[in-house]
């Protein structure tokens, strides 16, 4: 009788089951699982960070722009407000005293522009451009309006 | 089947029976990440959705406030002073717009005088001079209560002579 290498070894004692002639041949099938788990949490890390990394960038971004929201709207108050008490006749500007709103910490103070008065004469009105800058240097702009009272 | 094959199917069969676990663990932790990245997702929309809709919104106000401080303007320039005299408001096309849109938004006043007798110093009937201003995004429809972003209430005092002399918001509410 002619027996494989196969039987040979397992005739000798060698109860190795991927040598074994009484099961199929499994060799290798773990190493492949594992590389597709490995291949598969890999890719999903890889996401998880990519998602949190791109969280993390607009959350900062929109809390920005919320902060730059409050502030414009608390200076465009103050020049209201400062524009009631004193309206000048074709200024250029409105000083806004500081304690007139609250700057964030790393924030530069706002800016205001008043509308040149066409031929001198004030309407009564005037249009004024806000603009407030982020520590990033994002800009953000309102326009607003003061009347004479 | 001799003692080899014997110990040789058990092996085999707790084999099987492991086969393919460390895949299905790896999918539950992928769907689990799913899970995790999709509430991201929804998070940055959300976040951004508000952040956005705070400048829209601050951005209609403001331009709604504008309008009505021009509105405001028109009716102490004009002469007719229907307007003040509580009948109709004084601009001719029945209502206001301003000459651009501010902040990108078109704006439209509607104001409807509201004059109401009162007793002077003197014990004499006169006329308080009010207007309410309604202002809403034109949309070539007059405001009303429910589409208007700012709603004021004016009173223009006048002097002996019945010239105004200047102006008093009783009430300015913005939503």
């Amino acid at each position: 009788m002619v027996l494989s290498a196969h039987q040979r070894f397992a005739k000798d004692g060698d109860l190795n089951v991927k040598a074994s002639p009484c099961v199929g041949n499994d060799r290798g099938e773990t190493l492949i699982e594992v590389l597709a788990a490995i291949i598969i949490i890999g890719t999903a890390i890889a996401a998880l960070v990519g998602g949190l990394a791109t969280t993390i960038l607009t959350s900062s971004h929109n809390r920005e722009r919320a902060t730059a929201n409050t502030l414009l709207r608390s200076y465009a108050e103050g020049v209201k407000q400062f524009s009631r008490a004193g309206y000048f006749d074709c200024t250029t500007t409105y000083v806004v005293p500081d304690t007139a709103y609250i700057l964030p910490p790393g924030w530069t103070r706002p800016t205001n522009i008043v509308s040149p008065c066409p031929g001198g004469v004030d309407a009564g009105t005037q249009r004024v451009t806000i603009t407030v800058e982020s520590p990033t240097h994002a800009r953000q702009i309102l326009e607003i309006w003061v009347r004479r009272v | 089947m001799n003692s080899n094959c014997r110990h040789t199917a058990f092996v085999a069969s707790r084999a099987r029976g492991d086969r393919g676990a460390s895949l299905v663990l790896a999918l539950a932790v992928m769907l689990a990440m799913s899970g995790i990245i999709g509430g991201l997702v929804t998070f940055v929309t959300t976040s951004d959705r508000v952040a956005v809709n705070l400048t829209l919104k601050r951005n209609r106000q403001y331009a709604a406030d504008g309008a009505v401080e021009q509105a405001i303007r028109a009716v102490q320039t004009d002469t007719t002073m229907n307007g003040l005299l509580g009948t109709t408001c004084p601009f001719a096309s029945g209502h206001f717009n301003p000459a651009a849109p501010i902040n990108g938004v078109s704006i439209r006043v509607d104001c409807a005088g509201a004059a109401v007798p009162v007793l002077d110093g003197l014990n004499r009937v006169v006329l308080e001079r009010n207007v309410v201003f309604l202002a809403c995004v034109d949309m070539n429809v007059a405001c009303t209560d429910a589409t208007a972003i700012l709603r004021a209430k004016v009173n223009f005092p006048t002097n002996a002579a019945g010239a105004l002399i200047g102006s008093f918001v009783q009430s300015w509410s913005v939503k």
